[in-house]
């Protein structure tokens, strides 16, 4: 029933992909089985399959579906944990690359906007404090706290040693910018995993 | 001063301008109403679906309000028609078959939640098949594979199909599984020389088998505890263990 709704789906909004045929849909679903898997492949990847209309298509409809929920959160709605879960979660829905975010909300955990990072894995070599400092002193609405996320495509949302090290590397760096970082999120897929930043050591 | 470019082309190559951009950037670039906008390029053609979008999105408030409208209601926006109102209400649905998805997928926690599942799998099979229940990195099933029909008990079977299908579906975590239609409940010595291939094999792609499930009829066995195996010379000792597994069964069934 399921892969019958996902096929019937996705041959309705790929019709005008090779004229309605399905020879597109049947070879997408025969390498990546499921719409969510299809949805986090690269433009390269796809357009192998379904030209460079169908691939524009798929990467549109993954980055709209992320829009439509992450534009839930506006700037000064009042972010419990839970809402920065989800909007983390849909943030990174049907994106293929690796990205790091950072949510910045004012002292009284109101949103006020998410920084690009960068994009790479989460290690010292990809993440760089410098580039963390001018994106955040740029920022003008006062930010007090930060969340950081980033995603594993592919992979698992088991943070590493490395994930562990940015996230204390982080904490420093908007440390002295005044900001105070209250989570580390890891995405894979549907899979969301927080790392817990410990309270700075008053001794 | 004269304008260089007349009115009539000064949107000529939008669209693949807001494709290039989309395409090399992401959507993080777009405003709301631009990715709306690129959407119904798909089922309006020729007009400027950006005042479109534009309106829909004044009207209804977010992209979530759009989707959630009515067709009726959509269709009373000037420049949407019922196509367009069907196709969006229709783009709109993708997270119900996502989230459906989510819950057909039940986490299966122990081995035996996992043999149950797989005698239910193969009740009233007489077929040989080897197969292969595909997890995500939370134990949630991702699908059931049959890799092999029949020509498994003749020992011709290569690893290449199953790393392939673990791949390609994305699984953190594979059980391998085939059955005995007609017995005996333990494994031969072909079942266990293909177990090692199969094996190794995975251990080299860095998927976790989990175990190698032998069904027969609403009975199951694990042929080898193959979860603390994590390297190349522990899998020696784990398939030497299983040999011997095998064989005292072997000498209890002759027994009996």
């Amino acid at each position: 029933m399921r892969l019958f709704d996902e096929y019937a789906y996705m041959s309705f909004y790929l019709k005008s992909v090779d004229n309605g045929k399905k020879g597109t849909v049947d070879k997408l679903f025969k390498k990546y089985h499921s719409i969510e898997q299809i949805l986090q492949r690269s433009y390269d990847e796809l357009e192998e399959i379904a030209g460079a209309q169908g691939a524009f298509l798929l990467t549109l409809l993954g980055q709209v579906t992320s829009r439509r929920f992450t534009d839930e959160i506006k700037v000064g709605t009042t972010c419990s944990s839970d809402d920065i879960e989800r909007y983390v979660r849909w943030m990174y829905f049907g994106l293929s690359s690796e990205r790091i975010y950072l949510i910045l909300l004012d002292g009284k955990g109101r949103y006020i906007e998410t920084l690009r990072i960068s994009e790479g894995t989460v290690s010292m070599s990809e993440f760089v404090p410098r580039r963390v400092i001018e994106l955040v002193s740029k920022c003008k609405s006062n930010p007090k706290y930060a969340v950081l996320a980033h995603n594993h495509p592919g992979g698992t949302c088991d943070p590493s040693k490395s994930d562990e090290f940015a996230t204390d590397v982080m904490k420093a760096t908007l440390k002295g910018l005044g900001v105070e970082l209250v989570g580390h999120y890891v995405v894979a897929g549907r899979d969301i995993e927080k790392i817990e930043v410990l309270p700075r050591d008053r001794t | 001063m004269q304008n260089m470019i007349p009115d009539s082309e000064i949107h000529m190559g939008h669209r693949e301008r807001m494709r290039g951009k989309l395409i090399h950037h992401g959507g993080d670039i777009f405003d709301t109403y631009e990715l709306l906008e690129m959407l119904l390029y798909n089922v309006i053609p020729v007009r400027d679906t950006n005042p479109i979008a534009k309106r829909l999105l004044n009207r209804f408030g977010s992209l979530d309000g759009v989707f959630f409208a009515d067709a009726e209601e959509l269709m009373e926006v000037d420049g949407i028609g019922e196509a367009a109102a069907r196709y969006i209400k229709s783009v709109g649905t993708l997270p119900e078959i996502a989230n459906s998805y989510v819950t057909l997928n039940h986490p299966l926690e122990t081995f035996d939640d996992i043999g149950r599942f797989l005698t239910e799998y193969f009740a009233g099979c007489f077929e040989y098949k080897s197969a292969m229940v595909l997890f995500d990195n939370s134990m949630r099933v991702i699908d059931v594979v049959e890799v092999y029909r029949n020509d498994y008990d003749r020992g011709n079977v290569l690893a290449a199909p199953f790393i392939d299908t673990a791949i390609s579906f994305g699984a953190a975590f594979v059980a391998l599984v085939h059955n005995h239609p007609y017995g005996p409940l333990y494994p031969t010595h072909a079942d266990l020389l293909t177990n090692g291939i199969i094996l190794s094999a995975f251990i080299g792609a860095g998927v976790k088998v989990i175990d190698h499930f032998l069904i027969c009829g609403n009975k199951y066995i694990g042929i080898n505890d193959m979860t603390h195996v994590k390297r190349e010379d522990e899998l020696v000792d784990a398939l030497e263990l299983a040999i011997e597994k095998a064989e005292s069964r072997r000498e209890e069934h002759s027994d009996v």
